[in-house]
């Protein structure tokens, strides 16, 4: 479990607090989507959490432990995996065989089983791969270390569209009970049938934390023709296919989530939603 | 749990070496550039007329601003692996001990690379060695075998001089040393040159400084001139401990992206 604290953190004294008084619970066994516009710290929380930058105020506490002071135990259960990274310019192999040893729990089996999935060969040089590929093969680094906390920065960019199908199925290979994934994206629909857990930030605070499975059960999501708009509607938008909608779901219907649509409903109408949320 | 290990210490070592080969490679071919310029090129007169001995003695006098320049140049690359935002993220993520990670860049900057420069030493003599009768009627000897233990044993056990200037010495290389490792951990990116920069305006505040007392010079009283000196190791070497363990601290508060200070605006 990971407990975060009344976490603030400014980029200097005179700046604008990017993370403001944010405090959350992060239980294992489920995957977090991270969501919120441009600047509004998400990629700063995940540094947070990982003990990269050190908060103005509050704490992030894994395993009893203040990730600031950057121990052993907790490096081993961390990994991040940023949006832009420098690949060193050697094989993955060999990239395997020098790192994999600094993780206790690393998994090879699963290493293989993501690198097959992603149609790349373990000894492929990482200097001559695309950005793209790159990242499928650092992605399957990342899940094959069997940390209990795995940040993923913006992981489908870069990705051609069979293999958001595959890192779909590799992140739920690896998911296990004792693990946290969070997803930092602005691409919604590449994750929105992955997360069971969804965070906003918004203006630098925390907006919103819940599971999937209660926004589902209270709020219901279609494209309906704009003459068939429901009277209840929460949230509407035009599209190409009608209007997209958001209503009330009072029996709880099985309805899928349309993420895109749930955050944009919260940025307009946060009370209208929050007390549906809350009913 | 935390405890250090050999190991870890052993794969963060293969790690940066594999990772940053083309700039180590670079840099032994520099120093070995170097060094050849220094006894081959810069001492053309004692290879065409004069004996091994006056070649040798030429070589080994110039010899020691070349291993303050190059040791200088390994100190300010001690934390060259917190250049950029992605490298920290490596860095400061890989899962290890804090003094293992440090250990691994002391070990490679302070032990490695002086090796390697005593290689690149005697690889340039032996080009100078099989060059020379290509180039010149006469040639001279190789040199190495007796260049780098003197050397060696001149920086460490013995002194012709007195033994205060030898404590004075070492007091002030130790000083230097600490004084590039925290410009190393200060600036990170083009360190060598801004703590350069530092150096050369600290020592023109401090001859500004110096110029309104009378300093006793060696022709006055032994003793006095003996206190000096003492008095003036003894201020670097605690200087030495308190920039060693600013060096020590700042690597401890490395984040990922600094807040902005008056360094960062150099």
């Amino acid at each position: 479990m990971i407990k975060i604290e009344n976490l603030t953190f400014a980029y200097g004294k005179k700046k604008p607090n990017v993370i403001e008084d944010l405090s959350l619970t992060l239980h294992p066994g489920a995957i977090y989507g991270l969501l919120g516009k441009n600047g509004t710290g998400k990629s700063t929380l995940f540094y947070l959490l990982s003990g990269l930058l050190f908060p103005d105020k509050g704490k992030v506490i894994m395993n009893d432990i203040n990730v600031t002071k950057r121990q052993l135990d907790t490096l081993q259960d961390i990994y991040i995996l940023p949006e832009e990274f420098d690949a060193p310019k050697i094989s993955f192999e060999k990239y395997v065989r020098l790192h994999a040893p600094l993780y206790p729990r690393f998994d090879h089996e699963q290493l293989g089983r993501c690198m097959a999935e992603f149609e790349l060969p373990m000894d492929v040089d990482l200097k001559s791969l695309s950005m793209g590929q790159k990242k499928k093969a650092m992605l399957c680094f990342a899940l094959a270390t069997g940390t209990r906390l795995l940040l993923l920065d913006e992981p489908t960019n870069g990705l051609d569209i069979p293999s958001k199908a595959v890192f779909r199925r590799v992140v739920t290979s690896c998911m296990n009970d004792e693990r946290i994934i969070i997803i930092s994206t602005h691409q919604v629909r590449d994750v929105e049938y992955l997360l069971d857990r969804v965070i906003l930030l918004k203006n630098s605070k925390l907006h919103y934390e819940g599971a999937t499975a209660d926004i589902t059960e209270r709020l219901s999501f279609a494209v309906v023709p704009t003459s068939d708009v429901p009277s209840t509607v929460i949230y509407q938008e035009p599209n190409l296919a009608g209007t997209a909608v958001v209503y009330p779901n009072p029996g709880g219907e099985e309805t899928v989530l349309n993420l895109e649509l749930f955050f944009n409903a919260l940025s307009v109408q946060p009370d209208l939603v929050e007390r549906y949320l809350k009913a | 749990m935390n405890s250090n290990s050999l190991t870890r210490i052993k794969y963060l070592l293969l790690q940066d070496l594999s990772m940053n080969r083309k700039r180590y490679i670079s840099l032994l071919v520099g120093l070995f550039l170097g060094a050849l310029m220094l006894i081959y090129l810069a001492h053309p007169k004692y290879l065409l007329h004069d004996g091994s001995e006056r070649f040798y003695v030429a070589v080994y006098d110039s010899m020691p601003v070349f291993i303050v320049c190059t040791t200088l140049v390994f100190i300010s690359e001690l934390f060259a692996n917190f250049s950029t935002k992605q490298k920290r993220v490596h860095q400061l993520m890989l899962p290890a001990t804090k003094g293992e990670k440090f250990a691994a860049r002391f070990l490679l900057c302070c032990v490695g690379f002086p090796i390697v420069f005593l290689v690149a030493i005697a690889l340039a003599d032996v080009v100078r060695w099989i060059l020379s009768p290509l180039l010149f009627e006469n040639t001279l000897p190789l040199i190495c075998h007796k260049l780098i233990p003197e050397m060696l044993l001149k920086t460490t056990f013995y002194w012709d001089g007195e033994t205060l200037d030898h404590f004075l010495f070492c007091a002030f290389m130790t000083w230097i040393a600490t004084f590039y490792a925290m410009g190393s951990a200060l600036f990170r990116r083009r360190a060598l040159l801004k703590t350069t920069l530092c150096l050369m305006g600290g020592f023109i505040l401090l001859v500004l400084f110096l110029e309104n007392f009378d300093i006793p010079g060696e022709s006055t009283v032994d003793n006095v001139f003996d206190v000096m000196r003492v008095v003036a190791a003894c201020i670097l070497l605690v200087l030495s401990v308190v920039q060693f363990c600013l060096t020590r601290r700042l690597y401890n508060r490395i984040q990922v992206i600094s807040k902005q200070t008056w360094y960062d605006r150099i």
